[in-house]
């Protein structure tokens, strides 16, 4: 709440009985009145800084003094996400103040293997970067270049991904680098390339604002993605047509604002996939012009494994189709046996 | 199990104007009375008694080879407490308070609930928060301009298409046990494009705990 | 599901004036199918045609920050380079390689390990050097205990740029302090293709330094430093600029030369960014950047630069393979790996929570978000709960065929799953859920299936 003075106060409470038998107080009144004291911070400066996590990609306002961050809030000139901002959004302010925040490069002096605690060491960069270069190029030499791994991050900034790539492949000569990204994006990454050829959605967010309706495929919005929710919500409540349905294999808050909650099964969201694929099909609803002119058909190999096994290799084998033969394909995916192996 | 499908029918949070200003007033009446009182200070070093426990992680100690290491799990930060606090922290500001302000009756909400009343059994405890002792109480924010925190459970609370539960009581500063549910600021009644304030609750902001959390440490208290 | 239901999800894809924008994470990407069921949603799409126009979208969400800026755009996988490119295609290696100044034949043309096989060759004794950078990678790997006990062998050098204790530094050799986020100099590229920049606004504490400036000293000490020399009167220091340790070390603009030599190759292939400064001007903007337009709608001629005039739709990325259609594939149901079964005779499934951001190292230290959800709960259906004799509030344990672990029951947690399933996040490091998890993976993306594995739960007497 922000300090309003006595003075500000008599100001605007007469203001508000005066108005309030008239249409326009509302009107009248703008954001930085009764604010919640954001606008009253002083010998601050304000920095647009992207929040530090989801994917949303939301864009913040940091207030720092003296180089210390003092304040948090959404950046009102983001298109992503307009001024708001999550939960964790706000968090940020703190991520950094941690207790026991690493300060010092470390060497560790205890065995890996010994019970207990592992014991470090304080050390200087110069000693532990010496180290870490030494132990890259002994591994190097004895193991060759893919002994030596990176893992890294989609949390990393641009350039310490192109920085870590360039220096691994063009440099040391190795292509054991890889990102926690394979967790999290690369069955999305494998799905544009089989189908596109280039990754990355075609779309952006300004579909949100577009959509008539909105299906989503075992995924928890309301808490993953909380500012792009808080836009499928602006068009849920402002748009009574707009329909929107939460597949899931448990009840989350995402279901607490959809029209249809659908339960289905683990993995049967394939069998579900395809089956409405089929209804597609038999109800004559394919786009024939759009699929002629711009699709083809293929076949892939089947019975794939799961990589269970060390050294799995996998390789496909596509073979061209057409629409008939996936029609037909689908055609056994009918709401009876979908509901089978999704119920 | 599926929801049988709501139409989608927006119950709109409409209030009178009359309703707002009243509102508005009894929000700067709130802001008022803490106008003596310090502005909170962001602080960079959490409190020790309201800090997060390190967790259980081998905090790397730096060590001479020597010493041997004191048992297994030890946090690294010594003004640190081991175990997580099961109180919610002591709030540094007392609930505001009028004695002035009336409590602006409405049609629309549900009979104020009180702890006498949910003890008699005369209403369904799974449709409102549970208020116990010593909740309510306005918490410390994270910093001054954070959202503030529920100070009472709101698991399960009722935020759909057809009700939103939290604004039937902070839209109208309701009193549950005592306490005045502080109200909803002007900022959420803004049009993030034309920034002018609003009738209606601004649909971006409906779902509230995007922003806001209670601050319980246990698994929540399950209503009997 | 019931039929009924599929026809309403199919009544909403069929109509051509419903315009359906579908969306998904990690329920379909995290799954021994997800590249098929990536592939499946966009049949859908193409199907009907509903696709690169404003509200008919099928839409990917990202999950982190810049998986998309950073490790999918830049290339940072086993068999990648930059904007696309391949490590397995000669043209591709040698645009780089001249394009980093480097001897024709420097890039190696074969994968070595995906990530799952990279920890799988610590323990069959291929890999011996293993860095992290944020990351926490031995909280976060399905399985985990084979591999926190391959890690700990001593011929395999562990080192973690962190800037917290976790779970993976406690089994590093070298901890390297880092420092994060608004401390240095920063750029992410989040789902949207928005690739935006922040300026360093406040320092890093004692001697936590950027994982950038780590990696470039590395280099240095590797004889590599002329991966990262380039011409400091190109890319001059800034007056009154708050510049990075990297840039002030190097005496030039170290993040705007990599960035800009980055540019090279996307521009021109449909991955266009904009010059560097472009960045920090606006809040961000969304590739293919052409003459300083962004793209909303890729592939659509309306919108897309790319698009041939009077094609209307070009899925140009497959432009050598197609002749610019996208591929409708023929993909079926296939069963998962483990099911539960007599023995293990629950689901498992895994995920996150509001309040906590992956392995909780930076949410769990704030004291509000602490205390909103401080310990992981076992999501499970009342009546599953009363069959074990388990009430709510009580540790349970959750076992599966490689490893368990105790936590609390929660039967009116924020999550209500259906009976014969569990679920559980994994933001507590006291609560090691990879422990359970089971390390299966898409045969085609290699991404690992964290939904899905079979389990026993057990009372705590």
């Amino acid at each position: 709440m922000t300090q309003v003075t006595r003075r500000k106060f008599i100001q605007f409470s007469s203001a508000a009985f005066a108005a309030s038998a008239a249409t326009g107080l509302l009107k009248n009144v703008t954001r930085g009145d009764v604010s919640d004291g954001v606008e009253d911070l002083e010998g601050v400066e304000w920095n647009k800084v992207p929040c530090r996590f989801c994917g949303t990609g939301c864009s913040t306002l940091i207030a720092t003094k003296d180089g210390e961050i003092v304040s948090v809030k959404g950046d009102p000139e983001s298109p992503v996400n307009k001024g708001l901002l999550c939960v964790k959004g706000y968090g940020t302010l703190k991520i950094q103040n941690g207790p026991d925040r690493l300060t010092d490069p470390l060497i560790l002096v205890s065995k890996k293997s010994d019970p207990g605690p592992p014991k470090y060491r304080k050390a200087s960069w110069d000693e532990a970067l010496n180290l870490v270069a030494d132990k890259m190029a002994t591994a190097r030499k004895e193991f060759g270049p893919k002994s030596v791994a990176m893992f890294g991050s989609g949390q990393w900034t641009i350039w310490e991904g192109y920085a870590a790539l360039k220096l691994w492949k063009g440099g040391i000569q190795s292509n054991s680098i890889e990102p926690n990204a394979r967790h999290c994006m690369a069955s999305a990454v494998a799905g544009f390339a089989t189908t596109f050829g280039m990754d990355e959605p075609m779309g952006c967010y300004d579909d949100f604002e577009h959509a008539n309706a909105f299906v989503l495929w075992g995924s928890n919005m309301a808490e993953m993605h909380p500012m792009l929710w808080a836009r499928i919500t602006q068009r849920k409540l402002t748009e009574a047509s707009t329909k929107f349905v939460n597949m899931t294999v448990y009840s989350n808050r995402t279901s607490e604002m959809s029209d249809q909650e659908i339960i289905f099964k683990p993995q049967s969201d394939l069998a579900i996939a395809n089956g409405i694929a089929n209804l597609i099909i038999q109800r004559g609803a394919v786009n024939n012009d759009f699929v002629d002119k711009h699709t083809v058909f293929k076949s892939g190999k089947v019975d794939i494994g799961y990589g269970l096994e060390d050294k799995f290799a996998f390789s496909e084998d596509a073979k061209a189709s057409s629409l008939d033969e996936y029609a037909e394909f689908v055609s056994e995916y009918t709401p009876k046996s979908s509901k089978k192996s999704a119920a | 199990m599926t929801k049988s499908p709501l139409s989608p029918v927006r119950t709109p949070i409409r209030t009178p104007l009359t309703l707002i200003a009243l509102a508005l007033v009894m929000l700067v009446i709130v802001a008022c009375t803490k106008a003596d009182e310090p502005r909170h200070e962001a602080t960079f070093s959490p409190d020790p008694t309201t800090t997060a426990p390190p967790p259980a992680t081998q905090a790397p100690n730096p060590t001479a080879t020597s010493e041997p290491q004191t048992g297994g799990n030890t946090p690294l930060a010594p003004t640190a407490t081991t175990t997580p606090p099961t109180q919610p922290p002591a709030p540094t500001t007392s609930p505001p308070t009028d004695p002035t302000a009336t409590v602006a009756p409405t049609a629309t909400p549900d009979p104020l609930v009180t702890l006498e009343l949910l003890a008699s059994g005369q209403v369904d405890p799974n449709r409102y928060p549970v208020v116990a002792p010593d909740d309510g109480k306005l918490l410390e924010r994270l910093f001054a301009e954070a959202p503030p925190y529920a100070s009472h459970t709101i698991s399960d609370i009722e935020i759909t298409v057809a009700r939103n539960r939290c604004a039937e009581c902070h839209q109208y500063g309701l009193s549950i046990g005592g306490t005045i549910a502080p109200l909803i600021p002007i900022s959420h009644f803004t049009d993030a494009q034309t920034l002018e304030v609003t009738e209606e609750l601004d649909p971006r902001r409906y779902i509230c705990t995007s922003c806001h959390v209670a601050q319980v440490t246990d698994p929540l208290p399950y209503p009997e | 599901m019931t039929p009924a239901e599929l026809n309403d999800l199919a009544d909403l894809y069929a109509d051509p004036n419903i315009k359906v924008m579908s969306l998904w994470t990690m329920g379909v990407n995290q799954h021994t199918r997800g590249t098929w069921m990536n592939n499946l949603i966009y049949n859908l799409h193409l199907l009907t045609g509903k696709i690169s126009q404003p509200g008919n979208s099928p839409f990917s969400l990202t999950g982190q920050p810049s998986a998309c800026g950073t490790a999918r755009e830049v290339g940072t996988f086993t068999h990648r380079l930059p904007a696309d490119m391949v490590v397995t295609n000669p043209e591709h290696r040698k645009f780089a390689e001249e394009t980093w100044g480097i001897p024709e034949g420097t890039i190696p043309d074969k994968p070595t390990y995906h990530a799952v096989e990279m920890v799988k060759a610590i323990d069959y004794g291929e890999v011996k050097f293993f860095w992290s950078q944020v990351s926490n990678p031995f909280q976060d790997f399905a399985n985990l205990d084979r591999y926190t006990d391959a890690v700990k062998r001593e011929d395999v050098f562990v080192v973690a740029s962190d800037v917290y204790p976790t779970r993976t530094t406690e089994l590093a050799d070298v901890v390297l302090p880092t420092a994060m986020w608004a401390e240095k100099e920063g750029a992410f590229g989040n789902s949207e293709r928005r690739t935006h920049f922040w300026k360093q606004i406040t320092n890093a504490p004692g001697q936590a330094i950027s994982d950038l400036w780590q990696l470039i000293e590395v280099a240095k000490r590797l004889g590599m430093e002329n991966l990262f020399e380039y011409d400091t009167a190109e890319y001059p220091l800034l007056e009154g600029w708050n510049h990075s340790d990297a840039s002030r070390e190097a005496g030039f603009y170290m993040e705007k030369a990599l960035f800009e030599e980055y540019r090279l190759f996307g521009n021109g292939h449909g991955h266009d960014l904009a010059p560097f400064e472009d960045y920090h001007a606006s809040r961000g903007l969304r590739w293919p950047v052409v003459d300083g337009k962004e793209t909303q709608w890729r592939y659509n001629e309306e919108y897309d630069p790319y698009v041939p005039a009077g094609e209307g739709f070009r899925f140009y990325g497959n432009d050598s393979k197609t002749d610019g259609k996208a591929i409708i594939w023929h993909r079926p149901y296939e069963p998962p790996p483990e099911v539960p079964d007599i023995e293990y005779p629950l689901w498992l499934s895994t995920g996150r929570v509001l309040e906590h951001w992956h392995s909780g190292t930076m949410t769990r230290r704030v004291p509000s978000l602490w205390k909103a959800y401080p310990h992981a709960t076992a999501n499970m259906h009342p009546r599953d709960a009363i069959k074990l004799d388990v009430e709510h509030g009580e540790k349970i344990k959750i076992t599966s065929r490689r490893g368990s672990v105790e936590v609390t029951v929660d039967i009116n947690g924020r999550v209500k799953p259906p009976q014969g399933l569990v679920y559980v996040p994994w933001f507590d490091e006291d609560v090691m859920i990879n422990k359970v998890t089971l390390d299966a993976y898409c045969p085609i993306s290699k991404q690992t299936d964290f939904k899905k594995c079979a389990v026993k739960v057990e009372k705590l007497t």
